[in-house]
């Protein structure tokens, strides 16, 4: 009798195996942005989705593992990219075993200054007054004769 | 802001005058590094020049746009 419970049970387990539905996998990670560029001092966000067998998708950036290959230049935490520095660096981020790599430019703050002068080419000084402007914002309005603008 | 940059003169003559406007060979532009504050480069200006159409007056105005074709 005993013998009988046990072999029922095993054809029980044996047919709840067969009928349950195999746990998802994890078949691919989508990056976005998948390259990236940020000023210095500047921060920036890469998400991840990780995409499975049964179809669905999740967000998983703030569970997946990131680093940086140079973080004197770029930090990266839980898919925050901060330019630390000016250069180049790959993030590199992982989960479930899957990888997928973010190319990153971390760039200079610049900015343009300059001097311009302006005349007629006969050296007669006739300007009597001159606007500059640099991107359409005046840097420079002045009157008088030999005219240097300076932005 | 980093990008192609345009720069745009207004010139106002007293006189009368058929001639070139121009930029001098001295005008120049640099591009600095805004956090640390030191000069990157510095770029000479091509000189451009403009001519004042003989129907100007004894007073006039030109303008035009030095296009300082510089990614910074």
């Amino acid at each position: 009798m005993k013998r009988m419970l046990s072999l029922g049970g095993l054809l029980l387990l044996a047919a709840a195996c067969q009928h349950s539905p195999a746990a998802p996998t994890s078949v691919a990670l989508l990056v976005t942005p998948d390259t990236l560029t940020v000023a210095r001092n500047a921060a920036s966000a890469i998400t991840v989705q990780v995409q499975r067998s049964n179809g669905t998708s999740e967000d998983v950036t703030a569970v997946a593992t990131w680093t940086s290959s140079a973080p004197a230049v770029v930090t990266v935490q839980a898919g925050m990219v901060k330019a630390v520095g000016v250069g180049t660096a790959t993030v590199r981020v992982t989960y479930n075993g899957l990888t997928r790599t973010v190319d990153v430019v971390a760039r200079r703050n610049t900015r343009l200054l300059g001097s311009i002068v302006v005349g007629d080419l006969n050296e007669q000084y006739s300007i009597s007054r001159v606007e500059s402007y640099l991107d359409s914002r005046m840097v420079y309005a002045q009157s008088f004769s030999g005219v240097r603008t300076v932005f | 802001m980093p990008g192609t940059s345009k720069l745009s003169l207004l010139v106002q003559h007293a006189h009368a005058l058929e001639n070139h406007y121009g930029t001098r060979v001295e005008s120049y532009v640099e591009i600095w590094d805004s956090d640390t504050n030191e000069v990157l480069t510095r770029l000479p200006l091509s000189v451009q020049s403009v001519m004042v159409p003989s129907v100007f007056g004894a007073k006039g105005e030109l303008a035009w746009t030095l296009t300082i074709d510089v990614f910074h």
